[in-house]
């Protein structure tokens, strides 16, 4: 145990007991045992990014790490984690040239876009069968529906709208993909680490972690992760959204002591 | 230092708003101009939503145009009626420059819209200042020749607008005419403050010098009188309609604003009236120039995601 606790933070301790402690029962079928860093993450007014750290085990295996420790492991069961900030909808609009001026023109609205997506997989590269896998389960970005239920439009330009999704969301951070970002730290143990980017958005969020043996789910976990606005963040949020006028007043408020009190250091005349 | 701000839900470096508030404030008061017309884009630049951009200056410009009006109000230069008038204007234009904007944002040409009338306004007000201070300044090396001394050319006594009817008479700018036009241009102003985020001196001056022919010595006073009231209003309205007035990116727009204008205001009167006048011009065609560019020039992502309709 020492020199576990030497690998990890504090904070991933009793968690990590946890695991340990469910691990030795049930060895009859494979099973996925995870656990996570945080349950709630909190925007503080130095917030520029945290981190997400997912870890886990998969019960039943014994006999396999015991002939060929955790590359045998790897070679035959995939594991995804993949983090889901909450569906919004949302209208992507493209731009064409009308008169020499660029213009919004185009639209696709969508009903259910994640606010953020980000996916860590124990694995390099995938076959075919397993991308079916994968879309079956709306596992991956490239398998997220985002809610269009308006099939009838030209498949071509949708497919267009949606990429751009991704790519407008990859630039920010809010969307990303990992290939083999599953480290096995031990024979049976796995860690996932995730970069919360300082754009995402509050709300509860949802960890999935799925354990494949040949392109089937074998075990599936689920977490929910809370991520908040804390203290004078919250208050001032709140307050905008619950009292508009009200905090609007307060804003002209401030904004009058702030231009007699220049004007009282500054003595401007 | 990052700062996260709660109503833009984004983490934002202290000093560089600071720093853009302190600059914006630095030519306010050298040009004295309210300098939203320079800080709503420089915010949209630097990556705030425009929406949030456009709410949050007219929250700044309630505290450099209170600043301005308690000096004016000490020297006894608002006309309070006027004020008062251009205000009403200003209410209505606000109250329906606030819908537009709403209209404006679900139908996703706001951020159009916005560009267009920044182009156009800061166009044409940046070339017929450039042009006048161009005249003047020759004007006056021709005269320094020939050992003259120029007045700067006043407009003529009367126009159009003198015509029109229910006049009232102003007592404090000595003027007798219609109530039509006062109204027309705070009403335009009130617009132009909720869609655009601007105070709309830039604007109302010329109007009130050229149109209405209010002295000068009133001018700015009853001009920054109007924009304070306007832009309360806005950001009342904006508060609560839309949702989108940043408080802390306010704040600090505003300390940086106030502190800038201080020695903004030192430097201004290092310099000639003209050369001013000319260099005002010179940056607001350049602001101009930069945003006329991006709607011609072909973009790099031509999509944007946008608020669902309704939302």
């Amino acid at each position: 145990m020492k020199n576990f606790i030497t690998l990890f933070q504090k904070s991933l301790l009793i968690p990590l007991l946890a695991i340990f402690l469910f691990s030795s029962q049930n060895s009859l079928a494979q099973e996925l045992v995870t656990g996570i860093s945080h349950e709630k993450i909190y925007i503080t007014s130095d917030f520029t990014g945290s981190e997400m750290i997912v870890f886990g085990t998969i019960n039943g295996i014994e006999n396999l790490i015991a002939q060929g420790g955790k590359n045998a492991v790897l070679d035959r069961y995939k594991v995804v984690v993949a983090v889901e900030g909450p569906e919004e909808p949302g209208v992507v609009r493209k731009k064409a040239n009308i008169l020499g001026i660029w213009i919004n023109r185009d639209n696709v609205a969508f009903t259910a876009i994640p606010s953020s997506y980000l996916m860590m997989t124990s694995y390099e590269e995938k076959d075919e069968n397993f991308k079916n896998t994968l879309e079956e389960l709306r596992v991956g970005l490239d398998h997220t529906p985002f809610g269009l239920l308006d099939a009838a439009s030209d498949g071509v330009s949708i497919a267009n709208f949606r990429n751009a999704v991704i790519r407008l969301k990859e630039e920010k951070n809010l969307y990303k993909e990992m290939n083999n970002g599953i480290h096995f730290i031990a024979d049976n143990l796995f860690k996932a680490k995730f970069d919360i980017p300082a754009l995402i958005p509050v709300g509860d969020h949802v960890i999935t972690t799925y354990l494949f043996e040949d392109n089937k789910v074998l075990s599936k976990t689920s977490h929910k992760v809370t991520i908040t606005k804390t203290g004078f963040e919250q208050l001032m949020y709140d307050f905008s959204r619950n009292y508009g006028y009200i905090y609007g007043i307060v804003c002209v408020f401030l904004a009058m002591v702030t231009g007699w009190l220049s004007s009282v250091i500054f003595k401007r005349d | 230092m990052y700062l996260y701000l709660p109503i833009a839900e984004l983490p934002v470096n202290v000093f560089l708003f600071l720093g853009m508030g302190a600059a914006v404030g630095f030519l306010s008061g050298m040009f004295g101009v309210g300098g939203g017309f320079l800080m709503t884009p420089l915010l949209i630049f630097s990556g705030i939503p425009p929406a949030v951009a456009v709410a949050t200056e007219a929250n700044q410009i309630v505290a450099s145009s209170f600043s301005g009006a308690l000096v004016h109000f000490k020297r006894k230069s608002i006309d309070f009626k006027l004020g008062l008038l251009l205000l009403a204007g200003g209410i209505f234009g606000s109250f329906v420059g606030v819908l537009l904007f709403r209209l404006l944002r679900q139908l996703g040409q706001l951020d159009l819209i916005i560009s267009l009338l920044y182009v156009s306004f800061l166009g044409i007000i940046g070339a017929l200042m450039l042009y006048e201070s161009i005249g003047f300044m020759r004007k006056a090396a021709k005269a320094a020749q020939s050992g003259k001394v120029v007045a700067a050319k006043m407009p003529g006594q009367h126009n159009w607008i003198h015509g029109l009817p229910f006049k009232m008479r102003f007592k404090r700018s000595k003027l007798y005419i219609s109530a039509i036009p006062v109204l027309a241009i705070g009403a335009l102003v009130g617009i132009l403050a909720a869609i655009m985020g601007v105070g709309g001196g830039f604007i109302m001056v010329p109007a009130m010098i050229y149109l209405l022919r209010v002295p000068t010595n009133v001018v700015i006073g009853t001009s920054l009188f109007q924009i304070m009231f306007v832009t309360m209003f806005t950001t009342i309205a904006q508060a609560g309609a839309n949702f989108t007035v940043d408080v802390m990116l306010a704040f600090l727009l505003m300390v940086g604003g106030v502190v800038g204008a201080q020695f903004g205001a030192r430097a201004g009167q290092k310099l000639k009236g003209e050369q001013l006048r000319a260099l005002l011009a010179l940056i607001v065609l350049g602001v101009c120039a930069r945003l006329g560019y991006e709607l011609v020039a072909t973009p790099t992502e031509l999509f944007t995601i946008g608020l669902a309709a309704g939302h």
